[in-house]
């Protein structure tokens, strides 16, 4: 039995291990790496930003689901604002832009339930389903699987636990537990462990949002290199006229790869 | 100075290989070669790498088995069933059939069902063959944990293999 056991294994693994892929890896992405590469070394700043986009992207998905925070605030009972008034501002939010306060490349709007991203001279459209890459021309490039497509569209799991547990793979256990650390007339300051994704180069996270609107007004992504500024993420609700090349993606349906 | 354009060089090949090998799709596989590199980046910035090759397979296989985590949760594998076979070079070995293959999708999802360090650490031994010493340099534990969840992660996989045969 243990030697079947050991074959079995043996041969699973023989078999993944003598997968090799034959295509030497793309020039496109040898290039972006070898650039991003190169830019680091002499600037301290934006390679983080550019590879780990997630940060951005968790950040919008947390209002895309924008219901979790409410999940969150109403469990504190921080503030006199009823529940019921709340759940009406919730109802009618469909339109959320977020974008980095030190970076003018990279922002990212909620519109309807569909989530555009801007990264220099991309755009990425993911509407829960798919997640679409395109050019400023509105070229589609590639398509793969969402990232946060269950965030949104997932039926009979509370957004809160798909969003503290499927998108910041946080425990619902810890984050029900935690309570503001402040609390003012105006605001409410929540802070979390750094998500796993950005585990290995952040160290917290902090969430100030609007005591009346339960809004979050803006999230603060702290680094553990103490020479490395915070991300800061600024969020507006105001439905506000969008750059060309996301009307353009947003008007069209996909088309094929070019 | 780190020449990084001559780690790419010397090591990109092997990063991409682990990703591919484990991911099957080229977006993924290209995301997960660009933040092993990133990684690798900023680690240099706060101590010396002696094992370049070991730390940036350790981290391409973190991060891979984030997405593999990730699709477990999502339900929606990809396989290597779909990747072109002109891509995917087997051994010629006669055994090599439909059930080793099944048994490799197994295996990938298996890796999904363990603790992340355990995984990682198969991984590394057995599909990327680093020594037990270069391991435990690469994650920063001592050899004989190492093998300890080595064999912890035998055990669990041989399992979850068998339970998949019945």
């Amino acid at each position: 039995m243990e030697n079947n056991d050991n074959d079995i294994l043996n041969r699973a693994v023989d078999e993944l291990k003598n997968r090799t892929v034959n295509r030497d890896v793309p020039d496109d992405v040898l290039k972006k790496t070898a650039s991003l590469l190169k830019a680091s070394q002499t600037q301290e700043t934006s390679m983080f930003r550019r590879l780990f986009q997630p940060s951005l992207a968790a950040a919008i998905v947390l209002i895309a689901a924008s219901a979790a925070i409410y999940f969150v605030l109403e469990k504190f009972d921080a503030g006199s604002v009823a529940w019921a008034e709340v759940k009406n501002c919730l109802q009618q939010i469909n339109f959320a832009h977020c974008y980095s306060a030190q970076e003018s490349d990279t922002e990212a709007w909620y519109i309807d339930g569909v989530i555009y991203f801007r990264d220099n001279d991309r755009i990425t459209k993911d509407d829960g389903k798919a997640k679409f890459t395109y050019d400023l021309s509105g070229n589609l490039l590639h398509e793969k699987a969402s990232d946060i497509g269950d965030t949104i569209i997932h039926e009979g799991t509370a957004l809160f636990d798909i969003v503290t547990q499927g998108v910041f793979e946080y425990d619902s256990n810890d984050i029900l537990r935690k309570a503001p650390v402040y609390v003012s007339e105006d605001l409410l300051i929540y802070k979390f462990d750094a998500p796993k994704s950005m585990r290995d180069w952040a160290s917290g996270l902090t969430i100030t949002a609007g005591r009346q609107s339960k809004l979050p007004v803006y999230i603060k992504i702290a680094s553990k290199n103490p020479s490395r500024r915070a991300d800061i993420y600024i969020f507006d609700y105001e439905p506000q006229e969008l750059p060309d090349a996301i009307k353009q993606i947003s008007a069209k349906q996909p088309e094929n790869i070019k | 100075m780190i020449d990084w354009n001559a780690i790419l060089g010397e090591h990109s090949r092997a990063v991409w290989n682990t990703a591919y090998r484990l991911l099957g799709n080229d977006a993924d596989a290209s995301d997960c070669f660009q933040e092993a590199f990133a990684g690798a980046l900023a680690f240099s910035k706060k101590q010396n790498i002696k094992n370049f090759r070991a730390l940036l397979l350790r981290l391409t296989t973190c991060r891979a088995m984030d997405v593999l985590r990730q699709r477990r949760r999502k339900i929606t594998p990809i396989s290597f069933e779909r990747m072109p076979d002109a891509e995917i070079q087997t051994t010629d070995n006669p055994v090599s059939s439909a059930q080793n293959k099944e048994l490799a999708e197994s295996l990938l999802d298996g890796f999904s069902k363990l603790e992340p360090v355990e995984a990682e650490i198969f991984c590394l031994k057995h599909l990327d063959n680093l020594s037990i010493a270069e391991i435990a340099q690469a994650v920063g534990l001592k050899e004989n944990h190492i093998g300890v969840i080595i064999h912890r992660a035998k055990n669990k996989l041989k399992a979850l293999l068998q339970n998949t045969q019945i």
